[in-house]
């Protein structure tokens, strides 16, 4: 064969298009062979055509993980009809535990999104990128610390400049809500926004809140309406609640069985009742009006009694809801996904899996590289 | 009249001669440059890419330009056109970089980053020619920061 092109060998720059569509674990194994692939994984232009190519087409595929007690688990798919799981411990995320100070007197929090962890106590704010184990922490100013109100920080990914964002707000007894800003990679310390009067709207949350696409949203103090940040401009606006929800909340008063969700891209708010299967679940999504739908759990499913709260539902199911509920009696745990748009169920059970489940999230990997952000870690 | 419907004549490196409908032989971004730049006479060259490749990338090009084929047909065909022998993927990757298809290419050095996803360094280096320019101490060093991604 003379002509044989068969022989020639792939150029760099093809080279450099196959290795984005490869997995983080395996781009960071090939680290070591050459200095060239070493760097490409930190380099801008390269982290771009990865979230791209790789991040993109893998969306879908996203893998569930469950928090428990500073351990991070995967939870995957062993056979081919998916019903059967496997689980393993995610390393890199337990390194958490070597770089902050936690003192096991505080609650750890958790938000997340589009591969990226924010996680915090009282005394420490870390991002954390299970996918290429980096950990770092953010500053932390005293001002964050007022008289035993909590503080909490939401982390948004905006998809057009591919920046993320963490905001953070404390709600100061005397009327006045404090917000302040950082964006990951670019600066150094925390922005103060524009004080907010409370009577206006209060910017500080009851619950944890959610990224969609770009916006923050949180619940407000007021059941009447919905805070709404913009990563990308950086504003507070706000969206008015359904009346049957907020008049539900105005008589409870007790937001505990609230959340809110990513319910197929579209901003949800779902109400679930923490104990008896059989009650319904309503769910309100936000498309320009609020629609509201009506669900249950199988009826063709056994247990009565579930244990249900914000940190056994994943806020990032795409197209699903995800439940994961223990079964009492045994190490067992099953994951119900709600189909959305199908108003279909299914489930995976997860065996021999000893531990209470909670801090759900599906997840999905990043190469975004945490080197120059905020402080190095302390250890 | 009816001049709708041109044809273009490819020439691979050895010396096979395509006949192919414009309409269709534009998907190559190179091609289609040369059309518009009007510098098409009527025989294009194609000096990087052999008849054996040329062959497989026509078959998709039919294939993803016939109509009325339904999504699930045409992700069946990418299926069955991405198993092919590690020699022809190469060949079909180079070629698609040549003639500039973006579609190709992706669904190429997709099918190539599956196949090498769980592959060593040592197997990478072979693979792509790449040469280890760490000293052992350097590469020891950058192995135990990721000893993890070795499980």
């Amino acid at each position: 064969m003379a002509v044989n092109t068969e022989q020639r060998s792939i150029p760099d720059d093809i080279t450099i298009q196959i290795f984005s569509w490869l997995p983080v674990t395996s781009l960071m194994r090939y680290r070591c062979v050459s200095k060239f692939y070493n760097t490409i994984v930190l380099e801008p232009n390269f982290v771009d055509l990865h979230s791209s190519n790789y991040c993109k087409i893998n969306r879908g595929d996203t893998k569930l993980i469950t928090c428990i007690n500073g351990v991070c688990y995967s939870i995957e798919k062993h056979d081919e009809d998916g019903k059967a799981t496997k689980f393993y411990q995610i390393e890199n995320f337990s390194k958490l535990y070597n770089h902050i100070n936690i003192s096991y007197n505080y609650r750890l929090y958790f938000d997340y999104d589009n591969g990226l962890f924010c996680i915090w106590d009282m005394q420490n704010i870390a991002i954390s990128n299970p996918s290429t184990g980096e950990v770092r922490c953010l500053p932390y100013l005293k001002c964050f610390d007022v008289s035993g109100e909590k503080f909490i920080c939401s982390i948004g990914f905006e998809p057009e400049d591919k920046k993320y964002k963490v905001v953070l707000t404390i709600n100061s007894q005397g009327g006045l809500s404090r917000a302040w800003v950082f964006t990951l990679g670019i600066d150094t310390s925390w922005r103060e926004m524009i004080k907010y009067n409370e009577f206006v709207y209060d910017i500080s949350p009851c619950s944890f809140g959610i990224c969609i696409s770009g916006i923050i949203y949180r619940f407000s103090q007021s059941p009447d309406f919905i805070v709404v940040f913009d990563v990308k401009s950086e504003n507070f606006t706000s969206i008015t609640t359904s009346i049957e929800f907020s008049n539900g909340l105005h008589e409870s008063g007790y937001y505990e069985d609230y959340m809110l969700i990513d319910a197929n891209g579209k901003l949800g708010i779902l109400k679930f009742p923490p104990f008896r299967r059989t009650e319904y679940i309503h769910l309100w999504i936000f498309k320009e009006e609020w629609e509201h739908q009506l669900f249950q759990f199988p009826l063709e499913w056994k247990h009565e009694d579930i244990y249900l709260s914000t940190k056994k539902i994943c806020k990032y199911g795409g197209e699903e809801i995800v439940f994961a509920i223990n079964m009492t009696s045994s190490d067992v745990f099953v994951y119900f996904f709600y189909h959305v748009k199908n108003k279909s169920w299914r489930y995976l059970e997860v065996q021999e899996f000893p531990y209470w489940v909670e801090n759900i999230f599906t997840y999905s990997e990043t190469l975004f590289p945490l080197k120059n952000i905020g402080l190095p870690t302390i250890i | 009249m009816s001049s709708s419907t041109k044809f273009l004549t490819l020439k691979t490196c050895d010396d096979k001669k395509f006949v192919l409908d414009e309409a269709i032989a534009v998907r190559s971004q190179t091609i289609k440059n040369m059309v518009e730049d009007d510098c098409v006479s009527n025989v294009i060259p194609l000096p990087n890419v052999n008849s054996k490749t040329m062959t497989k990338v026509i078959e998709y090009w039919k294939k993803h330009s016939e109509e009325g084929v339904s999504k699930d047909v045409l992700m069946d065909f990418d299926k069955a056109f991405v198993k092919v022998h590690h020699s022809i993927l190469h060949a079909l990757i180079l070629a698609a970089n040549f003639l500039n298809d973006k579609e190709i290419l992706d669904m190429m050095c997709q099918e190539v980053a599956d196949r090498i996803k769980g592959k060593t360094p040592e197997e990478i280096r072979k693979e792509f020619d790449i040469k280890n320019d760490f000293t052992p101490e350097e590469e020891e060093e950058i192995r135990k920061e990721n000893a993890w991604a070795f499980e």
